[in-house]
């Protein structure tokens, strides 16, 4: 293979989502090695997304609306903020001249704040580097109260009621008891301003608690950081070691069972041990009981056999029946069929439910479902969905692929959150036209448990995360550290008010006891 | 496209209050903003979330836009800064060099948000898609339109999934030389 042919193959791969880490460093070396290739690969990726700008829909006004409603949605937007300051009630002559003076060094004062904007590429906003994993009573200064499964930016949080665990994105388990005043810096650090923190970090090495004295650094432990409003700091180590490190200081080892108070002194003084371990703790925390926080459930508890799909219409949290896609919707590939075929046994096993399971034959189905409660994304609004699927192990002809995807009823082609296994068993998440690969591989045969979480914001990143869980793999009671797949942050509006789910292949697939609920509980258990 | 005088118009409509100048400044710079952010963005970022972000950016700070000066520059400059925010913004995602773009791949689409917009380039690659035969458009619509995988694709086509990436490959090059020719020859 010549090296051009070699560039062909890694680059498509990567266009298409398919390039594994060694192609993906091989692609690097070669970008980096050759500017001429560097330039031409620039150049193919700009045409790359043009094409795709070229081919989105053909509703020519969907970014003017969606732009227009965005401004509108937007609290410090320009409509608000012209409505407000429009047509001024006159004024006496020397006060207008006033107003004048006073409009002239605004205008000043933003044009200078305008030219700094301009001249220095602005920060990037706050990104999210922690989850809210377990709240009994909490209440938080700014936002109140906070759904569990929320994502958690970087920035000062107050807890100033109840209690509280937070799981960073670096697998360090924070609970924290009000009241607590901390900033999260990132995935991996917090900086205690005050308050009593007890941290987890056995899947978190390095993960650091700063304190006004110095900072605790983990070497794979349990410990527990305090910090009053005068800023004397107690260090307990509950198990392992950590590392109490100051500037210009050398760095002190502290080892399990050791309790040293930081005040006065800067080498501080041994006190008692004290504090419950971090798993009383976290069982301690009795979570809030949220109504409802079952929101849609299917077990197709309907005779086995073939029946129409507009029959097919038990389960919760839904507007009607299943349907097939509208002429609209399915564009030039019509459903060869209307019917679905529901099996007489349920992924769950025998006598855990009264339902059968769907049967995805070995043709192209599609089958929606409008749901009662959308997926809004423009909301502050955490979702779990769980589902069981089975997919037999191709023998030949084509491999089988399972989408279940959300979209919009509006923007039924462009708005879209899914979660599907291509041929290639590596599961993907789906978001409007981009593919997030996993690098995990699942082999068909098993019946496998994914749990989806969709977490939205109305004034900031949106996540979407997946994992798949194996038969025998526990599940747990919160929501895991490390997903098999998720997104990048992304921001959108999308109210996505339909279900769809996808089989195709020539190997059969089964599909049962969707959840779709508030908490990770909701959809587990 | 309207003129300088009647953007200015535009402009002193939106600041009188008047939401009717805004949406005709957003259909005026739709795409020319569309086709810049597109073309810049780095690999795993939202175009049309940044393209959007200008101009609620834009709109919100119209007031200090200094009349008679050039308007598209300037609505150029707050995309370009979206472009280099969100570059920003993806780079401090843990592992998204490993998940979506290659550094150097990264580094030389930021460097080329610094450049001025080529406006032109999408009218080419309109015209180049243009020039190619039916059985192609169909292939680029399934890809790019519909956002069909190729296992998908190679079914419909009837296509081995290896001989849809070549072609793909083949395709996205055509397009690419079209491209050039064009802008060699209108730029001659």
């Amino acid at each position: 293979m010549t090296p051009d042919e070699r560039f062909e193959e890694l680059w498509t791969a990567y266009l298409e989502g398919d390039l594994d880490a060694a192609g993906f460093d091989e692609l690097q070396q070669k970008l980096a090695s050759d500017p001429e290739l560097l330039r031409h690969a620039a150049d193919l990726y700009g045409e790359h997304r043009l094409l795709g700008l070229i081919h989105q829909g053909d509703d020519a006004d969907r970014f003017v609306r969606a732009t227009l409603a965005r401004a509108r949605r937007d609290r410090e937007g320009f409509v608000a903020a012209v409505s407000d300051s429009v047509r001024p009630a006159p004024a006496p002559r020397r006060r207008r001249v006033l107003g004048y003076v006073a409009v002239a060094a605004a205008a000043f004062l933003v044009s200078i704040a305008v030219q700094r904007l301009l001249s220095t590429p602005p920060a990037a906003p706050p990104g999210p580097v922690a989850t809210l994993i377990r709240a009994e009573g909490a209440r938080w200064d700014r936002e109140g109260v906070l759904p569990e499964g929320r994502r958690l930016l970087q920035g000062r949080l107050r807890l100033v009621e109840g209690k509280a665990a937070i799981l960073f994105d670096s697998g360090a388990v924070m609970v924290l008891a009000a009241p607590a005043d901390l900033d999260l810096e990132s995935r991996g650090r917090a900086l205690l301003h005050s308050g009593k923190v007890t941290v987890e970090a056995s899947e978190a090495y390095g993960f650091t608690v700063r304190t006004p004295k110095g900072e605790v650094v983990d070497l794979g432990t349990e410990f527990a950081v305090a910090v009053e409003s005068g800023g004397a700091t107690e260090v307990h180590v509950l198990q392992g070691e950590v590392a109490w490190e100051r500037p210009s200081e050398k760095t002190r080892l502290l080892q399990g069972g050791q309790a040293v108070r930081f005040d006065s002194t800067p080498e501080g003084r041994a006190v008692p041990l004290t504090g419950k371990g971090f798993k009383e703790l976290m069982q301690s925390i009795r979570p809030d009981v949220r109504e409802q926080a079952l929101i849609a459930y299917e077990g197709f508890e309907v005779p086995a056999g073939t029946i129409e799909s507009s029959q097919v219409a038990g389960g919760i949290g839904f507007k009607g029946p299943w349907r097939v896609r509208t002429p609209e919707e399915a564009g030039k590939d019509p459903d060869p069929s209307t019917a679905m075929s529901i099996r007489p046994d349920s992924l769950s096993g025998p006598g855990a439910s009264r339902g059968g399971s769907l049967l995805f034959p070995a043709a192209r189905t599609f089958r929606l479902r409008p749901l009662a409660q959308p997926i809004d994304l423009g909301r502050d609004e955490v979702t779990y969905i769980s589902f069981l699927l089975r997919q037999e192990p191709a023998t030949e002809g084509e491999p089988s692929f399972f989408r279940l995807t959300f979209r919009s009823s509006e923007d039924f082609r462009n708005q879209v959150v899914g979660f599907g296994m291509p041929p290639q068993r590596r599961p993907a998440i789906y978001r409007n036209r981009d593919n997030f690969n996993s690098s995990v591989a699942f082999d068909s045969g098993p019946i496998l448990l994914w749990v989806c979480k969709i977490a939205a914001r109305r004034d900031g990143p949106d996540e979407v995360f997946l994992k798949i869980f194996r038969p025998g793999e526990p599940v747990g009671t919160r929501e895991p550290g490390t997903w098999t797949n998720q997104t990048s942050p992304f921001s959108s509006d999308a109210r996505l008010d339909l279900l769809v789910v996808t089989g195709t292949g020539q190997s059969p697939q089964s599909f049962d006891e969707l959840r779709i609920g508030r908490t990770w509980s909701s959809v587990t258990k | 496209m309207i003129g300088n005088d009647g953007l200015e118009a535009q402009v002193r409509r939106v600041r009188e209050g008047d939401p009717a100048g805004f949406e005709a400044i957003l259909r005026a710079f739709e795409w020319p903003i569309r086709t810049f952010v597109v073309a810049h963005c780095p690999p795993g970022g939202d175009a049309d979330d940044v393209a959007q972000r200008t101009f609620i950016e834009a709109f919100k700070k119209i007031d200090v836009y200094r009349e008679g000066t050039d308007f598209r520059a300037w609505l150029f400059s707050i995309a370009k800064y979206q472009v280099l925010a969100e570059a920003t913004r993806l780079r401090r995602i843990a592992d998204y060099h490993r998940r979506y773009a290659p550094v150097a791949l990264a580094e030389e689409l930021q460097r080329r948000a610094e450049s001025v917009a080529d406006a032109d380039r999408l009218d080419r690659l309109r015209d180049c898609l243009g020039a190619l035969n039916p059985q192609a458009r169909d292939i680029l619509g399934q890809r790019y339109r519909e956002g069909l995988p190729l296992e998908e694709i190679s079914r419909r086509s009837g296509r081995t999934v290896g001989a849809l990436k070549k072609y793909l490959f083949t395709l996205r090059a055509r397009l690419h030389d079209c491209i050039a020719r064009k802008t060699a020859t209108e730029t001659a």
